[in-house]
């Protein structure tokens, strides 16, 4: 990536340059924190502290990985802090629940089908559902996933592997159910 | 984990990037203009001087009377030292609670 090169070859941005980068890699962060957090709203939220924090951080950011990946770790730390403080607090309630329903409703009323398998997605727990998209959609490898979640990359596999397994179940009993 | 397994596995991962591609293509985004994130950047940088002057500040505050502190006790002056020690402590206390109040509650309300 151009950019990423860039911030390694000159080190501190331009005002100018770090907006533009950040509003070119907004889209791709508000995208993985909505297929992680399954929540519209908490997507946004996220993603606006995330630009937040990366402003912030930008001098700590030296180019030996992508911008995009240093965006989407800030993103995942963020999150996980998030998600760790209400386990905390012991806080996950009929609130949480209601924001579940409120993407398929919005999703259907957008136009697109609710499938099983979204179904399946929004009832694995944060942790699980992480690592998976971090793996399946965006390609990183269980090392780099581990680094990004504080977690060692056994964890990481492992988590994936029942995530899969029990999506799996699943699905292969909503589709005996069809046949 | 025999090949009927892995494939399964694999169609599974297949339709999980669609699903996943599906709801991008559902929820587009369109960000606010460079003109909106070049005054957000300047403002958190300015945000960021202030708080690191405010940090600076703070630090010698905290060390000014504890440097004065030792120079008066190993100058044989204790009462001096106790006079500048209750100045600085009520001269502290309000400060320590105008900081206080100023920083900033992360709580889980943010992300809710």
């Amino acid at each position: 990536m151009s950019n990423d090169n860039e911030i390694s070859r000159f080190g501190r941005l331009s005002q100018a340059e770090l907006a533009s980068l950040l509003r070119e890699h907004y889209g791709l962060v508000f995208h993985y924190l909505l297929k992680v957090t399954m929540d519209r709203s908490l997507a946004e939220d996220m993603t606006q502290e995330t630009m937040i924090r990366a402003i912030e951080k930008i001098d700590r950011y030296d180019g030996s990985s992508k911008f995009s990946s240093w965006l989407i770790t800030i993103g995942t730390r963020l999150f996980l802090d998030a998600v760790r403080k209400r386990k905390r607090e012991q806080k996950r309630t009929l609130q949480e629940e209601a924001r579940l329903s409120s993407l398929q409703w919005e999703t259907e009323a957008r136009g697109t089908r609710w499938t099983e398998l979204l179904d399946s997605l929004e009832k694995l727990s944060n942790e699980e559902r992480m690592p998976l998209v971090l793996k399946h959609y965006y390609g990183y490898t269980y090392e780099e996933i581990g680094e990004m979640m504080s977690l060692p990359p056994g964890t990481v596999k492992s988590r994936v592997y029942y995530s899969i397994r029990k999506i799996r179940e699943e699905w292969s009993e909503d589709e005996s159910d069809r046949s | 984990m025999n090949p009927t397994d892995h494939e399964n596995d694999n169609r599974l991962v297949m339709e999980l990037q669609q699903t996943w591609e599906k709801l991008e293509g559902t929820y587009t985004v369109s960000p606010a203009t460079l003109d909106v994130w070049e005054s957000l950047v300047q403002e958190q940088r300015r945000h960021l001087k202030r708080r690191l002057w405010r940090e600076v500040i703070l630090f010698w505050v905290v060390a000014v009377p504890l440097i004065v502190g030792f120079i008066l006790l190993a100058s044989g002056l204790s009462t001096w030292f106790w006079i500048l020690q209750g100045l600085f402590v009520i001269a502290g206390i309000p400060l320590l609670i105008v900081e206080l109040r100023g920083y900033p509650d992360k709580g889980e309300t943010q992300y809710d």
